[in-house]
């Protein structure tokens, strides 16, 4: 509030005509505003309402409409199956990127080098294979006889591949495709939140007899915990969704083999080999009722985004 | 030569980490570079996986090169699915970002001045709207905007892919810390005395000190747009109108390369299939090679406030 407070004070000085002067503002700051303001009631406020009005309205399937459309989801034969393996993808997924991602940056700021950057972009090629791309790098990295880890396969015994992409090691494999492709984006924002630490800090504890391992857990993870939050929380909201992997691999490797697995596959299926765009709109609508509330507790339980500005 | 040789030995001197051969430090770096080469190694693999064909797939060893010559082959066995559309849907993904690019950056850097500099009403609550949407994954409206775009008629057109995904309240986010932290409130006072319009600081004072920003959030958007798959997927039902992301799972679907049946007419297997993404993430990772200097710093302004 201060700081409209200082802008005020200085349009006073600068100029006596201050009434008109921030009508122009206003103005100019609404006509600057309004193509993004537009795109969002257009591409979030409308379909968000539509969704939520479609999966009350009425289906094939249930011509009443109304809250049934909900109850029936919850009560389709696949859903149960599809929350468990969204649910379970979420809870490898989480911990071990938050393990991954936090393990690997405090490593790189324990010894810090300047050829550590090529380490870093090491980091981030496999986020650069996603989608179809980055089912087929998975597939080449999991096959047995033309792979390149083959001789790791076949040491455990793994000869095919059908040993490998069976239901229940699938919420494990997209798990690591998920940490692979996205932890490198995630060590870069965590290795940088660690370089803002003052070196003073970092010195006081070393003289107070801090080893490196003390230095991590005990100053340096606290110092960062907004980042770690941040982090989790999207990474969790971001879970939540999967949708490529099990597609891809289910439509075009292994055809079957994860078919209707997550969620947003559920509601793919049913809005478009169905036509049951209700039942549809309804997971879409459970689906993004968890990622408001990731939202919402990121920023008002954390303060996540308060800056200087906002917070005085 | 000597004398710079003598201020390394200092400088090594004076750094604490560097003073003597430490097991911690062997280790940490071993670890480092053992996960880096493991996470290589696959996309070696797919990008000399083209350069061999069925039988040298097998017979070689996993990271052997083939032939330069074979990346032709494999390129002309490729073109031989569905009419070329392989070079449409590259087109489409160039174009189709092109677009993204441009809105999306354009919007993002005029919303984030707005929210920023001038004395709009409401603009905590817009900002507050602003970060909901962007922790909100994308992915999560897509049905929804699916349905509104239906409604309009816009499904399976080019306008309605391209709108839709041009929606990037990050870029807006990105925008609004940099032009009210990075740049002092002083000049836009300045700029203001000196009578310029908000317009007119924007392009004159604002822009010309944010160029890596305006690099940063075109960065991130290029990547998105090129990537994303499940929106095309949900709003592109005609083959030729694909962008690569979503073209490519249907070559993979429509070709014999995994199915195993060698019998069927296209003679596109796996090197093939190792061509296509080769393709869609090339320029991907030139952009990552290129764009290095830029990218810790952007990642951070969106997690970090300066």
């Amino acid at each position: 509030m201060s700081g409209s407070a200082t802008h005020r004070k200085l349009i006073n000085l600068g100029r006596p005509a201050v009434k008109s002067k921030k009508r122009d503002s206003t103005v100019a700051g609404w006509v600057m505003l309004t193509p993004f303001l537009l795109f969002f009631v257009m591409f979030a406020i409308i379909p968000i309402i539509l969704a939520f009005k479609e999966s009350l309205g009425p289906s094939i399937q249930n011509e009443a409409g109304g809250i049934k459309n909900y109850w029936n989801v919850l009560h389709d034969f696949r859903f149960t199956s599809a929350a468990k393996h969204t649910v379970l993808f979420v809870f490898i997924s989480a911990p071990v990127m938050t393990v991954v991602v936090l393990g690997l940056a405090l490593l790189l700021d324990t010894y810090r080098a300047k050829w550590h950057q090529y380490i870093r972009l090491a980091y981030l090629i496999p986020g650069c294979y996603v989608g179809a791309a980055g089912v087929l790098v998975w597939y080449g990295a999991l096959e047995p006889i033309i792979g390149p880890f083959r001789n790791v396969l076949n040491f455990f015994g793994i000869e095919s591949q059908g040993q490998i992409f069976k239901p229940v090691y699938l919420p494990l494999i997209f798990a690591m495709m998920a940490v692979v492709s996205n932890a490198g984006g995630w060590i870069v924002v965590q290795f940088g939140g660690l370089q803002e630490i003052s070196d003073e800090v970092i010195e006081a504890a070393k003289i107070d007899g801090c080893g490196n391992f003390q230095l991590a857990t005990k100053i340096k993870l606290p110092l960062i915990k907004k980042n770690v939050v941040y982090m989790v929380v999207l990474v969790v909201a971001a879970s939540v969704q999967i949708f490529a992997e099990p597609f891809i691999v289910n439509s075009a490797i292994f055809r079957g083999v994860a078919t209707d697995w997550s969620l947003n596959q559920l509601s793919y299926s049913l809005a478009f080999t169905e036509g049951d765009f209700a039942g549809a709109s309804a997971v879409s609508v459970m689906l993004l009722i968890v990622c408001l509330i990731a939202a919402l507790i990121l920023i008002f339980k954390t303060k996540f985004f308060e800056t200087g500005d906002e917070s005085k | 030569m000597t004398t710079t040789v003598n201020t390394k030995i200092k400088v090594s001197d004076k750094s604490p980490d560097k003073k003597a051969f430490s097991f911690g430090k062997l280790a940490t770096n071993l670890i480092l570079l053992f996960i880096a080469t493991i996470l290589l190694v696959p996309a070696l693999w797919m990008t000399i996986a083209p350069s061999k064909d069925r039988a040298e797939l097998v017979s070689l060893s996993p990271l052997e090169f083939g032939s330069i010559g074979s990346y032709l082959t494999r390129w002309r066995n490729l073109m031989q699915y569905d009419n070329e559309v392989l070079i449409r849907w590259i087109e489409n993904s160039f174009w189709y970002t092109i677009s993204i690019v441009l809105l999306s950056t354009l919007m993002s850097l005029l919303g984030g001045f707005a929210l920023a500099a001038t004395n709009i009403k409401f603009k905590r609550q817009i900002l507050m709207l602003v970060m909901i949407a962007m922790i909100i994954p994308g992915i999560a409206l897509v049905m929804p905007m699916f349905i509104w775009v239906n409604k309009l008629g816009l499904t399976d057109t080019e306008l309605g892919l391209i709108l839709a995904s041009s929606f990037y309240p990050f870029g807006v986010f990105l925008s609004y810390i940099h032009f009210s932290t990075v740049i002092p409130k002083e000049l836009y006072e300045a700029a203001k005395i000196d009578g310029c319009g908000y317009f007119k600081i924007f392009r004159k004072v604002a822009l010309p000190v944010s160029k890596s920003l305006v690099g940063i959030i075109a960065f991130f958007s290029f990547v998105g747009a090129w990537n994303n798959f499940f929106l095309p997927q949900v709003f592109i039902l005609s083959g030729e109108k694909h962008p690569l992301s979503s073209g490519l799972t249907l070559l993979f679907t429509n070709t014999p390369a995994f199915s195993g049946n060698s019998s069927a007419i296209l003679p596109i297997e796996r090197s093939e299939i190792a061509l296509s993404a080769l393709v869609i993430t090339l320029p991907i990772i030139l952009l990552f090679l290129f764009s290095q200097r830029f990218l810790s710093r952007g990642m951070l302004a969106g997690s970090v406030k300066s």
